[in-house]
């Protein structure tokens, strides 16, 4: 059983799902926060009904405001070392836990992205999503010089310094994935993959369904990537953050 | 510059001045959105009256007519209007999401409250 980390799980409408997710997770870990992002379903009612710490957005923020709260909401709450971010959609295998935080307890790193394509078998994406993912992970890559299998994975562990990052005003509140790699990397913190297997999202339809939000993201990615890489206050920015806290 | 083209510009420029002002005054505007707005229609009603200075500004900037340059400018204060908006909705994104995390948290230990009231009084 996992004691020295919060899990934060963004949740809009799982109502379907979340009781599963939760029963599973707590199995693994016993501090959990679920972070309502205005679901118009009982998502809210079911993870309470968990008994995990639930904070209930009145409006739908999207995926990075829900992050941000569930940061908040750990680092005022918990006193726990380590964060781990975690889907509700019962995509994210809980028995990946340990290994995520392998790195941040040795003191290896500061920033462990959960990598769907460093364990054997690569994962079965749609080929739109399976380009996308791999143009991103050239650019990270090249721009962070360190090679990144999987930017946009939402299966995340690192610990208090890092999560103030997360709850602050740098922290992009859209799609946050590759472009806050090149701005813990230009903030001079050192990130690490660790192999994970994703399962099967077991609720249709996905926050980059369509096609507006696709071509969104696209841009607004790379625009935040390129602002990120061209900034050359962030190692000032981090000391800061690190003095007030 | 024509006459026509002269009072239409001072027209429409003193009319935009005009709205702003009673927009303002009825409380349905605050003052610090208006500014670029009122900017906009001294700006234009500058130009058209100092007629000299339209011209020069024409010859200096490569205009063709002196109507090009009144066109120019209004273009580019409604660029400035938009520029200054999306700073004000960022900002504002920003303030509501900061906002909706603190009333997320109070819910959550209002009704931590509530449940331990119950069960204390239960």
């Amino acid at each position: 059983m996992i004691e020295d980390a919060v899990i934060i799980v963004p949740a809009f409408n799982e109502g379907a799902v979340i009781e599963d997710t939760l029963a599973e997770l707590k199995k693994f870990a016993s501090r959990v926060i679920v972070v309502n992002d205005g679901s118009r379903d009982d998502t809210a009612a079911k993870a309470k009904k968990a008994g995990v710490f639930v904070a209930s957005h009145c409006a739908n923020l999207g995926y990075g405001a829900a992050l941000k709260t569930g940061f908040t909401a750990g680092l005022r709450y918990f006193k726990e070392p380590f964060f781990i971010t975690f889907d509700a959609d019962f995509q994210h295998d809980p028995s990946y836990l340990e290994s995520l935080l392998g790195p941040l307890r040795r003191r290896e790193a500061d920033y462990v992205i959960g990598s769907r394509f460093l364990a054997g078998e690569a994962p079965a994406l749609p080929l739109a999503r399976k380009i996308g993912s791999r143009v991103f992970s050239i650019a990270t890559s090249a721009l962070i010089g360190q090679k990144i299998t999987d930017p946009t994975s939402g299966m995340l562990a690192l610990g208090r310094k890092v999560a103030r990052v997360f709850a602050g005003q740098l922290f992009p509140l859209d799609f946050p994935d590759a472009d806050v790699l090149v701005m813990l990397s230009r903030m001079g913190y050192r990130i690490k993959e660790e192999a994970v297997e994703m399962r099967p999202a077991r609720r249709p339809g996905s926050m980059h369904a369509g096609i507006l939000r696709p071509m969104y993201y696209i841009a607004k990615m790379s625009v935040s990537m390129v602002h990120f890489a061209l900034r050359r206050d962030l190692k000032e920015q981090r000391r800061e953050m690190e003095s007030v806290s | 510059m024509f006459l026509k083209q002269k009072i239409f510009a001072i027209i429409a420029s003193g009319a935009l001045i005009v709205l702003i002002s009673v927009l303002i005054k009825r409380r349905r505007l605050r003052e610090e959105y208006a500014l670029l707005w009122l900017a906009t229609g001294v700006g234009i009603l500058a130009l058209v009256t100092g007629y000299p200075a339209l011209v020069w500004i024409s010859k200096l900037i490569g205009a063709v007519a002196p109507t090009t340059t009144l066109f120019l400018f209004a273009l580019l204060f409604i660029i400035l209007i938009s520029i200054s908006f999306s700073v004000r909705f960022s900002r504002l994104a920003d303030q509501m999401q900061a906002v909706i995390t603190e009333l997320a948290f109070l819910r959550k230990e209002m009704e931590d409250l509530k449940q331990g009231r119950a069960s204390g009084s239960g």
